[in-house]
């Protein structure tokens, strides 16, 4: 997480009618406050996560700790107070936490590949939820396309292996294209779907399906539309001597 | 079920060791005595500390509408709450927001109150 976070203060005592959290995610344990109340809170148009939770001291309950979820498609309006004169049962001031829905993959993450990686991009999500203090606009439930970039450099040698994960968090298309320098590459597409309470300790992150399998020469693409995962992950296998290889990851919430 | 090595280990535990929890009647009482162990060694003025402290908060509201036992929807809640924090301490201790022996403290209230059987 990045830490300090943004003060959801500064943005209230400056007149903006919104705070937004926007910062990349470190893990899945990441959890942000907000001192002030809210009039609405929905996933901004950078997030790579798709689902946010917010928790809060309700009056309607008794005072007691209560959650609420916001999605793409679902984000909630009406009042939320932060009552910093007052605790929670937990006997800290009762402010807005703000947490991600959504897994965050590990820094290790590399999943069921056995063996060594010659290289292994992970692309950690970002969260972006605003916090409306004042009465909301109209929202428009989608995110902004995402477009990544990778080039790597690979020393001389055959058989080399790689990585390429991004976040995906039920994207409904995503689209992979690459070139190569040398020899016929193999490309996989997997869909991952992460699991923080796995019964494996060696491998918690191990639930996913093959999308797509490509063998080419010089280039090629790969493409899925429609499957809810966490993250793709696209797996080279280089044949003798490739000297470079080019990449461009694009996702989007539209088909 | 063996005690967890580590924060991580914790984590990917905290499904089955609640699960047993609940089998023997204590699940919400568990989750109680855990932050009873572990809340006490961090600093809720600190800003630092808090990005593992302010769990404490849904972790006390689990504690308080949970039953001694539970669905398993209720444990797979119960589940990802326990391993975010964890996970949170094990990431605030490598970043430097807390110190080692905090860590442990959480781990050991773990091992002594979620692991228990």
């Amino acid at each position: 997480m990045t830490f300090p976070q943004t003060s959801s203060v500064r943005t209230t005592t400056g007149g903006q009618e919104y705070w937004r959290l926007f910062t990349q995610l470190e893990s899945s344990g990441d959890i942000y406050e907000s001192d002030v109340g809210a009039r609405a809170f929905a996933i901004g148009p950078d997030s790579d996560i798709a689902r946010a939770q917010v928790t809060y001291i309700d009056p309607q309950e008794g005072d007691s700790v209560n959650t609420l979820s916001v999605s793409i498609d679902s984000p909630f309006v009406g009042r939320v107070d932060a009552v910093l004169d007052q605790n929670y049962p937990a006997g800290l001031p009762a402010r807005l936490l703000i947490s991600s829905l959504d897994l965050v993959p590990t820094p290790a993450f590399k999943a069921q590949f056995a063996g060594d990686v010659d290289f292994n991009f992970l692309q950690f999500p970002n969260i972006d939820l605003i916090q409306y203090l004042s009465e909301p606009p109209s929202f428009s439930p989608v995110r902004t396309d995402r477009k990544y970039y990778f080039l790597r450099t690979l020393a001389a040698g055959a058989n080399q292996t790689g990585l390429v994960t991004v976040p995906y968090y039920g994207r409904r298309r995503g689209e992979v294209t690459y070139l190569f320098s040398g020899t016929t590459a193999a490309a996989t597409l997997y869909g991952y779907n992460l699991n923080l309470i796995g019964a494996d300790l060696a491998s918690p992150d191990d639930m996913y399906v093959i999308l797509q399998t490509n063998a080419a020469a010089g280039s090629g693409s790969l493409t899925t539309s429609g499957r809810p995962f966490d993250l793709l992950v696209i797996e080279f296998t280089f044949g003798a001597s490739p000297y470079q290889m080019e990449c461009i990851i694009t996702t989007s919430d539209r088909l | 079920m063996p005690n967890a090595s580590d924060l991580a280990s914790a984590s990917n535990l905290a499904y089955q060791n609640l699960q047993l929890d609940s089998d023997n009647s204590v699940l919400n009482s568990a989750i109680a005595d855990f932050n009873a162990a572990w809340a006490p060694t961090f600093d809720a003025t600190n800003p630092e500390e808090r990005t593992v402290l302010d769990w404490l908060v849904p972790l006390a509201g689990l504690a308080a509408q949970l039953g001694a036992t539970g669905s398993s929807g209720e444990l797979s809640n119960a589940a990802l709450t326990v391993g975010r924090m964890c996970i949170a301490t094990q990431f605030a201790q490598t970043a430097g927001r807390i110190s080692a022996p905090q860590a442990a403290a959480v781990l050991t209230a773990y091992n002594n109150f979620i692991a228990q059987f």
